[in-house]
């Protein structure tokens, strides 16, 4: 009998010594022992293995019972085949034609005060040509998102632009109807909205508080990183401006903790610098991080060189977040968080996000986008407010985008976690919303490599830390 | 082939030169053309079309070099990856002639994966000079082998096998050979001068090693056999001056080697500031001054005063060249799929002919052929 | 499982599957994502990136007159020797780049 190792189910991680073993298909994460360790050393690189070599290799190391109890773990994973033992089986693509929507994400006005240089929207205009959506129409979005909630116990609006503080008297007249109109339902009704803080008040803030929205707040750093790119119309920077609005805000803001989104690009890079001074000098809850990696704008597109500084940097911040987790705090880095959560949950993912799945974001006319991102683009929408989801439509995308067969997310050991990448990322890139991230492709699979280190170690050291900071995370989604 | 009389400094010049077989008398010019996957194409240039396609049985990806016979009724093309040369019998389609380089392993000896990129042919159609890269796939790793050049006897026909080998040096990319067939000229980082029957270098004109004074290393790439109508080999080269400092508009210069193949001569000047890149050239066979240059431009050149007469953009990359026997008509292909029809006076776009399939040409050459 | 000790709470199911003998059963378990990408992974993304589909660039002209000749080793299959069917049914560049396949270890 000989047996061989599946390659592309498994992956290897040396953590302090330990060998830990990432199971590909399920995202569980073991540690191996002596003997196991042994048996994937001798399969490592060789076509098969036979009986006899199995023998000869553990000569009186150990026991043959031990061998064959730990052959058959393996064996029970998938990664070793043959003699019987097939392989993981390649999963059934879910054909998904109607899941519950939990989320719709309303971009209430194309029309922003600000001209910030890298802004990736497609449909973005000055606020006197903003385009706005009409009550009716978002109203109609609602009453979709209620109907495709199904059984869902709670719904989520995201207000989202342009900049959405540019059309409040909209916001405030959805969020009275959805709240009387989710009770009448029977389900809870969740707010969100991204912000550029310039417009922020001491009324707005305390509009939000009450109606405990998720707020989230563009800012790329501290000044001088700011001021290079998030400008406003007349090309000044913005910077002394939302630091002292943000600053009001965090001293208030109680009913949900805030966020800071960074928007990584040339010149703007340095990950630690940036963390430190939103979180630590200016006080925001947690701080993500996103790379420019595509669109047509080379000139702000982070260059290769970039983005591997970029990825040092998250490192050097994820070695931080880590000492942190030991002695039990939290830095709030989102992105090592977010990948935290997956690990620690063991999540396989099948797509690489919510769109088009739980989420589905309405433009101002009212057709329906797999995305924010998307809203304005040339991708063709999926339905509209007034004739409903195309489930169809949006069932067929969704059935591509999980079928992998022929691509190189095939055998890619991280296919689970990153599962394709960013739809719009990849349309931005390769004018195709299912082509695999390819410019970072190494690179995430070395960050994935990383996280499981960090992970192993905090689960060594301090395995509350997760209890304690990422399940209530979750619960709180 | 009757060489035209051409006028050059007052001088009266004319060559006559009589082919093997000469063509039939109602004979016109025809292109040959590869396009990807498997096709070799005739194209009747009159008539702006395609004659003919032939499918290459193990052409794919694609055609690469292309060597016609002397009497224009056999194309020999490399093909199988660059492992094997067939050639083509224009009139029936057939394969009449096949050599293949590769030796796969056998008990005491190790595979050989032979690649060929350039071939040419003696001028009475007899012998086929190809240039080889041999690597031996030992086990374990490659060995990369010494470079030579395999001669066939086109006689030979199918399962042909080299009458002789030759030392070929490496990074030959153009092998012509002189009108009188006594002498074999290889172009790579230098040009050699090669005796067919043995492969000793008789003489050599320095290309890269020029060494002249002011001026670095010259820079020739050219893969592009385009000689047939005029009998005179021309390729681009680029050379940085080294007497000004790099930021000057004339630091970078752009030159014509030529080597005309009937008396020898040989020539390298510069022509221009280098804007421009230039892949390929042919020189018109009633004006024999004029040459015509091409990549993502078109440019009429005058080598002897060293001026460019007139430049135009095209629609795409061309790579490669070639001019009507009458020197009216030049003719712009390889890369895409299209050949582009100039005039030689105005550069005036006369036709496209699209070929077959669509596939694109890459690097496979365009021949003129006269039947 | 006692030769692999489970480290996350998908290991701890596996390994409670596999004591009850149904391990057959978890091949299908999978997560259906509710949040963003993972890009770097920067939690529900909310913010501007960058871009506009960018389509065709002039290069398709010179795609195979660069990768016939193993012009870039690195870059581009190699048609010559390792992938020679890499361009097959996109023998076109400019019009059928998009079929032209990646390459990578086949399962």
């Amino acid at each position: 009998m000989t047996l061989e190792l599946r390659e592309s189910d498994v992956r290897e991680i040396d953590v302090d010594g330990g060998r830990l073993l990432f199971h590909v298909p399920t995202t569980s994460l073991f540690e191996l022992d002596a003997v196991t360790a042994e048996l994937l050393d001798l399969f490592r690189g060789k076509r098969a293995v036979t009986e006899d070599e199995l023998r000869r290799r553990f000569d009186g190391r150990a026991t043959p019972d031990e061998i064959a109890e730990a052959l058959d773990e393996l064996r029970g994973l998938g990664i070793v085949v043959g003699g019987g033992a097939p392989g993981w089986p390649e999963r059934a693509p879910m054909h998904v034609r109607a899941t519950p929507l939990s989320t719709i994400v309303l971009n209430v006005n194309t029309g922003c005060n600000l001209s910030c240089t890298y802004c990736y929207k497609e449909d973005l205009a000055a606020p006197a040509e903003g385009q706005r959506m009409s009550l009716d129409t978002a109203i109609g979005a609602f009453e979709l998102l209620l109907r495709e909630a199904a059984e869902r116990p709670s719904v989520n609006v995201v207000f989202f632009g342009g900049e959405p503080l540019t059309a409040m008297p909209l916001i405030r007249d959805v969020v009275a109807y959805a709240k009387k109109r989710a009770a009448e339902a029977g389900k809870a009704v969740d707010f969100s909205l991204t912000t550029n803080a310039t417009l922020l008040s001491d009324e707005l803030v305390e509009y939000f508080d009450e109606h405990r929205f998720g707020l989230t707040v563009s800012m790329d750093g501290p000044k001088a990183l700011h001021d290079r790119n998030r400008l406003t119309v007349g090309g000044a920077g913005t910077y002394d401006v939302v630091a002292r609005k943000v600053r009001k805000l965090l001293s208030r803001y109680r009913s949900r903790p805030v966020g800071a989104r960074v928007t990584l690009t040339r010149g703007v890079t340095d990950v630690v610098l940036i963390h430190r001074h939103l979180r630590e000098e200016i006080g925001f809850f947690e701080v993500g991080f996103a790379p420019v990696t595509s669109g047509a704008s080379t000139s702000f597109r982070l260059s290769d060189e970039d983005l591997v500084a970029v990825f040092d940097g998250m490192k050097r911040l994820g070695e931080e977040y880590e000492r942190a987790a030991i002695r039990d705090e939290n830095i709030g880095f989102g992105n090592m968080h977010q990948l935290m959560t997956d690990l620690y949950e063991g999540r396989a993912k099948s797509l690489p996000c919510g769109a088009g799945v739980g989420m589905l974001a309405v433009d101002r006319e009212g057709g329906l986008n797999l995305c924010h991102r998307f809203t304005g683009s040339s991708l063709p929408r999926f339905g509209d407010v007034e004739h409903g989801v195309d489930h169809e439509r949006l069932g067929a995308f969704l059935d591509g985008a999980q079928d992998r067969s022929g691509r190189p997310c095939e055998t890619c050991r991280i296919r689970n976690l990153c599962s394709g990448g960013c739809y719009h990322e990849s349309y931005a890139r390769y004018g195709d919303p299912l082509h695999p991230v390819a410019h970072y492709c190494d690179i995430l699979r070395d960050w994935v490599d990383f996280g499981v280190g960090v992970y192993a170690r905090i689960t060594a050291a301090n395995p509350r830390f997760f209890e304690r900071h990422v399940e209530p995370r979750r619960r709180d989604r | 082939m009757i060489r035209a009389c051409s006028q050059r400094l007052g001088i009266f010049l004319c060559v006559i030169a009589l082919a093997a077989s000469s063509a039939p008398a109602a004979a016109k010019d025809f292109l040959l053309a590869g396009v990807k996957p498997d096709k070799l194409v005739l194209v009747d240039v009159a008539a702006r079309k395609v004659e003919r396609t032939y499918t290459l049985r193990d052409g794919a990806p694609g055609p690469g070099f292309i060597v016609p016979s002397p009497d224009g009724k056999i194309a020999y093309v490399v093909v199988n990856r660059w492992e094997s040369i067939v050639g083509i019998d224009l009139d029936s389609g057939q394969e009449v002639f096949r050599a293949d380089f590769s030796t796969p392993a056998s008990e005491r000896v190790s595979a050989e994966r032979v690649k060929a990129i350039v071939a040419e042919i003696s001028p009475d159609g007899k012998e086929l000079y190809v240039f080889q890269s041999p690597v031996e796939l030992a086990p374990d790793e490659y060995h990369v082998k010494d470079t030579r050049i395999a001669v066939y006897r086109t006689a030979d026909g199918m399962a042909a096998k080299p009458a002789r080998v030759l030392p070929g040096p490496r990074r030959t990319s153009l092998l012509a050979f002189s009108r009188d067939g006594s002498k074999l000229y290889a172009l790579g980082w230098d040009l050699l001068i090669l005796d067919p029957a043995t492969g000793k270098v008789l003489g050599r004109h320095e290309v890269r090693h020029w060494g002249r004074p002011g001026y670095g290393e010259p820079d020739v790439i050219d893969m592009w056999p385009q000689w047939e109508a005029s009998g005179i080999l021309v390729t681009p080269y680029s050379v940085m001056r080294s007497d000004v400092p790099p930021t000057d508009p004339g630091a970078a210069r752009t030159g014509l080697l030529s080597l005309d193949l009937a008396s020898g001569e040989f020539a390298m000047d510069d022509f221009e500031n280098t804007t421009k890149v230039i892949f390929s050239g042919v020189v018109n066979p009633v004006r024999r001054d004029e040459v015509f240059l091409v990549y993502a431009t078109l440019t009429k050149l005058d080598r002897r005063a060293h001026k460019v007469v007139k430049r135009i953009d095209v629609d795409h990359t061309y790579y490669a060249i070639n001019i009507s026997s009458d020197g009216r008509e030049v003719y712009l292909g390889g890369a895409m799929d299209d050949i582009g029809v100039y005039s030689t006076d105005s550069l005036k776009r006369l036709g496209i002919i699209p070929l077959p399939g669509g596939g694109d040409q890459a690097t496979a050459s365009l021949r003129l052929i006269r039947r | 499982m006692r030769h692999l000790k489970p480290l996350n709470a998908k290991a701890r199911h596996l390994v409670g599957l596999a004591e009850q003998g149904k391990l057959d059963e978890v091949h299908l378990m999978q997560t259906v994502p509710a949040g963003c990408a993972a890009t770097f992974d920067p939690g529900w993304e909310v913010d501007p990136f960058g871009g506009v589909a960018s389509l065709c660039q002039p290069m398709e002209a010179d795609l195979y007159g660069c990768s016939d000749p193993c012009w870039w080793p690195a870059q581009v299959p190699d048609t010559l020797n390792s992938f020679p069917d890499w361009n097959k049914g996109a023998e076109s560049a400019q019009n059928d780049w998009r079929r032209l396949a990646e390459v990578f270890p086949k399962r």
